[in-house]
């Protein structure tokens, strides 16, 4: 009787492996969080990402920060040096929540954006850093801005044809 | 004989051997195919059980939270606005933190110990800080286990809903070691004391639970072990028919067969039923200590737990809102019998049977507290996601939202249309509002509040009332002046005198100023202080309509407005979530930013998916901006706002616009701080009249609400291409070093011609004035 089972079950059993790997690899399929923006296209996809000026400890302590954003500014220049761009931009939007008029950090978030090959949203970022520029702060930071917003234009000048820059 | 016998009986043998074969045959094969069906059935469950258990995903809503509060000295943060967070974030107050999630307050210090949270920019972990506040300000921030000063903390961000389908199951999911081992031991205590020795079922247990139930005479206990239950849980319908529990046995002990323990465990405390929440079904014990305590399930106390493990055999029967004398009992009985299978939680037990049911009165999660909000959210979103994906994915989403600018908004928006109604005897509950709360430079979404109800899940007009702005719509009109070829400075000479504008269809039409006084030429910066209709629309008549439907886009207005002369007069629905937009640039400088409600999504695991970058562009000059900004502060320091001044006495610099439609039916009010922006709406939803004007309704909504968050002063200085002069106030003539004169903004190359004939001779010339014009 063992004999005459074990020929239909063994049958059974391959077809029961057989359903076991489809019912599996359905479940396998199952997953998985969609619905990833889509990039936008980037017109300056094409242009080489540039050199991030780094940090000028020096400069930082006129910078008229409070520690608390200067903080940040320095973390964000450490991701950024060590390759984590996301993490660097988090940390300069976290710090300018914290200071939202103070030209060093958008000019440094614009920068990011230059280093990331998005030039249209430094531009628009530079601008912005510009725009808070005073007399009285012009005077207090005015070397340090002047450097990093030549080192932006620099960065800039290549793609002008072209763009509304 | 003995032959023929034994013929016979071989005859009769052979028949009955042949009858037994037959039977046997049939058995044998009948006994096979029983076999078979067995093994199928058994073969099938087994199926179903891998199935559904090794690609086990459960379905879990999109949670939002809010922004997380960032702590350092200098931030304007009271001790009462950090003690408010952290009762949000549901912190327990106790005489000396010990652990992650407890604070203390003593006079002005909060002593607390923050919980460990993963940022996209990277871990913040858990932390003790002593914090010293003072005159509204943190003051300090002191690390008493590093022993030093530390310049920034985050505490983690509150999770303040979730996105989930109308019905459906909700849960937060936990791993194990997570999980406290109180948590375990009382569970098993309760429901499954051999679950490590069984394998899936237990004939003891069912022998036991027999007795029980026969000594009781009636239902006492259940024989079921956890991973029954799961099982149950998991694929069975609840009817207690014989089939059932056969399927039941058989497919816990296939789940053994194919799990360890752990994992049985984990996904019991992650599918158990806790009951229902409107039309969500609470599941799991992640959610229930959220949904009855407020708070992530390892930091329950032992008398929490146990009223939670108790709810397991009956979530309904034993629900500590509805029941709460008969959850207590449970809840002990649950502590006795921890204390029975180990005797090293006797001491612990007998402290918790002490405390007496602490739950929170309403879950903050899934219901959502801030429907108006998670609304927003979802909108914002749904450019980027499925409905699908946000409701089952288990995404985290982290917002914008500030709790306490929220709770300011709701609370105002309560107590002031209550007290107008009353002042002005008004029908009860006649009156409705919207409100919007954002950052002025980042354009972030700090609170909407949708209406009388803020937990009122419906029409949410802060998003989707779209009502006239009236006088709202000022700025742009002066704005288009100041930028455009016309010439116009904020000292120009405007008509404040009743005109006919002929229409395009031959009709005419006659604007009158609210007062119906007209106060013939006029500087043009009392257009907006004064709120003139006239002489607005002499000076949108003179630049065109079509300039100030070119401002409005520039600000951020999505569509193009009809160019009829009225769109002067604010002839504009939109939503105050639409007016906020086209304030915002105003507020920063010029710069304009999609109001955001969202910072960056991350997956079930934390992983991140998106974020939503911090980007600016050019909405009008930032001088222009400027200028505006100080015609918008002269409206409060001396104009149709100045109620501001005795409502908010302690912030100075404010910047606002009151709107008021025709027959009082719409009062709007919208203004700026350094760091806020708002705009409030308060009207009827039959549009009727309120009564009320911008200033006597909206404004005072929006101050009280403002006067609970820390609002701060706008920086009052100018940028470059902008600069002071005096003026003559009577002629709006150049009249630097003169008596008797108002200072006014100035675009640089845009100064005024005239010259007071008191002017010293050193200021600059005419003719280079009339040069800068061309610069």
């Amino acid at each position: 009787m063992n004999n005459k089972l074990a020929t239909p079950l063994s049958r059974f059993k391959s077809v029961v492996i057989l359903l076991m790997v489809f019912g599996l690899s359905a479940c396998v399929n199952f997953g998985g969080p969609q619905g990833q923006a889509g990039h936008q296209q980037n017109p300056w996809a094409d242009l080489p990402p540039y050199e991030w000026p780094p940090f000028q400890q020096s400069y930082a302590e006129d910078l008229n920060l409070g520690p608390a954003p200067r903080g940040l500014l320095e973390e964000a220049d450490n991701h950024y040096e060590g390759g984590r761009m996301g993490a660097s931009a988090a940390a300069l939007e976290r710090a300018l929540r914290l200071a939202p008029r103070s030209p060093v950090l958008w000019y440094r978030l614009a920068g990011l954006r230059a280093a990331q090959g998005d030039y249209a949203a430094a531009n628009r970022l530079s601008e912005k850093a510009n725009s808070l520029v005073t007399a009285a702060s012009g005077e207090r930071v005015g070397y340090w801005l002047d450097w990093l917003n030549q080192w932006l234009l620099d960065q800039l000048r290549p793609t002008q044809t072209g763009h509304q820059f | 004989m003995g032959q023929k016998k034994g013929q016979g009986s071989s005859k009769k043998a052979g028949a009955k051997t042949t009858i037994k074969s037959k039977l046997w045959y049939l058995f044998s094969r009948l006994t096979l195919l029983l076999v078979i069906a067995a093994v199928a059935w058994v073969a099938w469950l087994d199926i179903k059980v891998l199935g559904e258990f090794s690609g086990k995903k459960w379905s879990v809503p999109a949670r939002v939270y809010a922004r997380p509060m960032e702590l350092y000295p200098g931030a304007t943060i009271s001790s009462e606005m950090l003690a408010k967070e952290l009762a949000i974030l549901g912190y327990r107050r106790v005489s000396e933190p010990s652990r992650a999630g407890q604070f203390k307050v003593s006079g002005d210090n909060i002593h607390l110990i923050s919980r460990p949270f993963r940022f996209w920019d990277g871990d913040e972990s858990a932390r003790e800080l002593k914090v010293r506040f003072e005159g509204g300000r943190i003051a300090a921030l002191f690390d008493p286990v590093s022993r030093s000063n530390t310049s920034l903390a985050r505490l983690d961000p509150a999770l303040i809903g979730s996105i989930y389908p109308s019905h459906g199951e909700d849960r937060i999911l936990v791993r194990l070691d997570q999980v406290p081992e109180a948590l375990i031991s009382a569970l098993i205590a309760t429901e499954d004391r051999r679950f490590y020795d069984h394998w899936g079922v237990d004939p003891k247990s069912i022998g036991r639970a027999f007795v029980a139930n026969v000594r009781a005479g009636g239902y006492a206990q259940g024989g079921s072990t956890i991973t029954q239950q799961l099982v149950k849980n998991f694929f069975l319908d609840s009817r207690r028919t014989l089939v059932r529990k056969a399927n039941e046995a058989v497919m816990a002990l296939l789940l053994e067969l194919h799990f360890s323990k752990e994992e049985i465990l984990e996904a019991y405390l992650n599918e158990i039923y806790f009951g229902q929440d409107g039309a969500r079904s609470i599941h799991g014990f992640g959610l229930a200590a959220w949904y009855w305590f407020q708070t992530p399930l390892e930091e329950l106390s032992l008398h929490e737990i146990a009223l939670l493990v108790g709810m397991v055999k009956g979530p309904s029967y034993y629900n500590p809102r509805r029941a709460p004398e008969r959850a207590l009992n449970r809840r002990n009985t649950v502590l006795e019998l921890m204390a029975d299978t180990s005797p090293a939680w006797a001491q612990e037990v007998e402290e918790a049977k002490a405390q007496s049911i602490d739950i929170v009165e309403r879950s903050v999660i899934g219901t959502s507290r801030h429907p108006a909000f998670i609304q927003l959210v979802r909108q914002q979103l749904q450019r980027d996601y499925r409905s699908a994906d946000l409701e089952s994915e288990g995404l985290r989403i982290y917002t914008t939202f500030d709790p306490l600018v929220q709770r300011a908004a709701e609370h105002s928006v309560k107590t002031r249309l209550k007290a107008l109604e009353q002042e002005r005897n008004l029908a009860v509950g006649s009156l409705q509002a919207a409100a919007v709360f954002t950052t002025t430079e980042t354009a972030e979404v700090l609170a909407v509040v949708g209406g009388r109800d803020p937990r009122a899940d419906g029409f949410n007009r802060a998003l989707a009332a779209k009502r006239p702005i009236g006088s709202l719509v000022k700025p742009a009109v002066v704005a288009a002046a100041l930028a455009g070829p016309e010439g116009f400075t904020l000292a120009s000479r405007v008509n404040d005198e009743q005109v006919t504008v002929k229409l395009d269809d031959g009709r005419e039409w006659t604007p009158k100023n609210y007062s119906e006084r007209y106060w013939g030429e006029i500087p043009l910066y009392d257009i907006l202080v004064r709120s003139l209709n006239a002489a607005t629309v002499d000076l949108g008549m003179t630049i065109g309509v079509p300039a100030v439907i070119a401002q409005l886009r520039q600000l951020g207005l999505a569509h193009d407005p009809e160019p009829y002369p009225s769109l002067l007069l604010g002839a504009l629905e939109l939503s105050p979530l639409e007016v906020a937009s086209l304030y915002q640039p105003i507020s920063a400088g010029g710069y304009q930013r999609d109001l955001s409600a969202i910072r960056e999504v991350r997956d079930a695991v934390g992983a991140p998916l998106q974020r939503y970058p911090l980007d600016v562009e050019q909405a009008m000059s930032t001088p222009v901006a400027a200028l505006l900004r100080w015609n918008l502060q002269q409206t409060v320091e001396r104009g149709s706002a100045r109620a501001l001044g005795w409502l908010l006495p302690e912030v100075s610099g404010l910047a606002g616009k009151t709107g008021t439609t025709n027959d009082l039916r719409d009062g709007w009010f919208a203004g700026f701080g350094g760091n806020m922006l708002g705009v409030v709406w308060v009207g009827r939803d039959d549009n009727k009249s309120a009564g009320l004007t911008g200033a006597s309704g909206a404004l005072r909504v929006w101050a009280e609400a403002m006067s609970q968050v820390a609002l701060e002063p706008i920086v009052a200085s100018l940028p470059s291409g902008a600069e002071w002069h005096a003026v003559n106030p009577d002629t709006g003539a150049l009249a630097d070093g003169c008596a008797n004169t108002t200072r006014v903004p100035f675009l640089s190359n845009r100064l005024p011609l005239e010259e007071d004939s008191c002017m010293q001779k050193d200021s600059p010339g005419l003719l280079k004035r009339i040069f800068n014009w061309f610069e």
